[in-house]
C-alpha cells in the first residue's frame, strides 16, 4: 500500500501545477489545464494562502502550547 | 479589536472568493493561422477561440486594418464551439499605407459579444487607396454588444487574470502592515514603552507572512504566464531583497537579550527597513524593463488589466485582505502582551 500518501500527493500536485515546458511552447499544446484556461493556477494560489494562513495558525498554537505548560493553573 | 471589523473581513474575503471565481471570463481569441496574408488573394483562416458559444449563435468575422477600416469574412464556417474557419477575400488595393498591415481580428455574435485579437495577421499589400469598397469603415458596422458580467480575455493570462485578487491584494495588506509597523516603531522611540513595540513587532511578522504569500503565489502565476517560476525580473529580485530585510529585522530581535537595548534597536531598524522598501518595490523596479506589471513602462491597474468589473472584486478584496492582517497582528500582539506580563510575574 501507499505507505506515504501526503508526500506522494505532494509530488503529485506539483508535478500537476510546476510542469510549464509544454503550456509554453509555441503551439498551444491541447492539454487539460490550457483547455480550461489555465484554471488551476487560480485554484494553486488559493490553496496556497490557505497553506499561509494554517502555518499562521500553527505557529500560533505552538506559542499558546508553551505559555500554557508554564502558567501553573492552566497545567493541571 | 470590534467584532464588526473581524466580520467585515472574512465577508469581504468570501464575496472576492466567490465573485473572484464565479464570473466567467469574456470572449477571446486564442490562435489563428496563417498569419501572413497577402492583398488580391483569397484566405481561408482558421480561428481557435475561447469561452465562445457559436454552435448557437453565429459569428460574423471581421479584419480591421488602418484608419479604422473592417473587411467582413466572405463565409464563416463554424467547426465547433471554439473553432472556425473564415474565408477573406482581401482586394488588390487596400486603404492605408503600402507594405505591411498589421490586422485585428474581431469577432462578434450575438451571445458573446466582441472577441478581439490585435496584431492577429500581417497583410503585404502594394496598392493603396483612401477608400476602397471592400474595406467598411467602422462607423457603418452595426456590432452586437454582450451585456454580462465578465472579466477581460487577456492573451498569456486567460482564467489566470484572477489571480490579481488574491496576489495583489496580499502585497497591499503588506504595505499597509509594514507601514503600521514603522509608525508604532516611530511611537516607541518618542514615547516608550513596551506596547508600542510589542504592536510594531506584531505588524512586522503578519507582513512578512503575507509577503512571503505574495512571492510564492506570484511564482506560481510567473510559472504559466513568464515561462519560469523564477525568471531573476526585477520586481521578484527586489521584493525578495525587501523581505529579507524584514527578516533580519527578527534575527536583530533574537539576537539582543537585553529587552530595553532590543526593542530600541529594534525600532531603529524597523524605520530603516520601511524606507529601504518603498525604493526597493515602487521606484527602482520603475526604472528598468521588467515583466511585471505596473513596471518598466508596463501599465498596471489601468484600463488594459483592470477593467469596472474587476475593480468590484479588487477593492473589497484588498480592503478584506487588509483587515484580515489587522485581525491576525492583532491576535499575535495579544500573545505576546500575555507571555510578556506572565514572564513579568514570573520573575519578581
Amino acid at each position: 500500500m501507499n505507505k506515504r500518501p501526503f508526500l506522494n500527493s505532494f509530488f503529485l500536485i506539483s508535478f500537476i501545477l510546476f510542469d510549464s515546458e509544454s503550456i509554453w511552447s509555441q503551439e498551444i499544446a491541447n492539454d487539460f489545464n490550457n483547455n480550461i484556461g489555465k484554471m488551476y493556477v487560480v485554484v494553486g494560489v488559493i490553496v496556497l494562502i490557505f497553506l499561509g494562513l494554517v502555518y499562521f495558525l500553527v505557529r500560533m498554537d505552538r506559542r499558546l502550547k508553551k505559555l500554557e505548560k508554564d502558567i501553573p493553573i492552566i497545567k493541571q | 479589536m470590534k467584532t464588526w471589523v473581524k466580520i467585515l473581513a472574512v465577508s469581504l474575503i468570501v464575496y472576492s472568493f466567490i465573485a473572484g471565481l464565479l464570473v466567467p471570463l469574456g470572449p477571446g481569441i486564442k490562435k489563428v493561422s496563417p498569419i501572413k496574408v497577402v492583398a488580391g488573394n483569397q484566405q481561408i483562416l482558421d480561428i481557435w477561440t475561447y469561452n465562445t458559444h457559436y454552435s448557437s449563435s453565429k459569428p460574423t468575422v471581421f479584419l480591421k486594418g488602418e484608419h479604422d477600416h473592417l473587411l467582413k469574412a466572405t463565409s464563416v464556417e463554424v467547426v465547433g464551439d471554439q473553432k472556425i474557419k473564415a474565408l477573406f477575400n482581401f482586394p488588390k488595393i487596400t486603404p492605408g499605407t503600402p507594405g505591411i498591415q498589421d490586422l485585428t481580428l474581431v469577432i462578434n455574435n450575438q451571445k458573446d459579444g466582441n472577441s478581439i485579437l490585435p496584431g492577429a495577421l500581417f497583410l503585404s499589400t502594394d496598392e493603396v487607396s483612401a477608400s476602397v469598397p471592400q474595406w467598411i469603415p467602422l462607423d457603418q458596422i452595426k456590432l452586437e454588444k454582450a451585456t454580462f458580467f465578465k472579466f477581460p480575455y487577456r492573451k498569456i493570462l486567460e482564467e489566470t487574470i484572477r489571480n490579481i485578487y488574491f496576489h495583489v491584494s496580499l502585497w497591499f495588506a503588506m504595505i499597509l502592515l509594514f507601514l503600521l509597523s514603522m509608525i508604532r516603531s516611530i511611537q516607541h522611540l518618542r514615547v516608550g514603552g513596551i506596547r508600542f513595540d510589542q504592536q510594531a513587532r506584531s505588524y512586522a511578522e503578519v507582513g512578512i507572512l503575507f509577503g512571503m504569500m505574495g512571492l510564492v503565489t506570484g511564482m506560481l502565476w510567473a510559472t504559466y504566464t513568464w515561462g519560469a517560476p523564477w525568471s531573476f525580473d526585477i520586481k521578484q529580485n527586489m521584493s525578495a531583497v525587501a523581505l529579507l530585510i524584514y527578516l533580519a529585522y527578527f534575527v536583530l530581535r533574537s539576537s539582543i537579550d537585553d529587552n530595553d537595548k532590543k526593542s530600541r534597536i529594534a525600532a531603529a531598524y524597523n524605520i530603516f527597513a520601511f524606507v529601504a522598501l518603498i525604493p526597493l518595490l515602487f521606484v527602482i523596479p520603475r526604472l528598468v524593463d521588467s515583466l511585471h506589471p505596473g513596471n518598466g513602462g508596463n501599465p498596471a491597474l489601468g484600463s488594459d488589466d483592470l477593467d469596472n468589473t474587476m475593480r468590484m472584486v479588487f477593492y473589497p478584496a484588498v480592503v478584506g485582505w487588509m483587515l484580515m492582517g489587522l485581525w491576525m497582528a492583532n491576535l499575535l500582539y495579544r500573545y505576546h502582551r500575555v507571555n510578556e506580563l506572565f514572564l513579568e510575574k514570573a520573575n519578581t
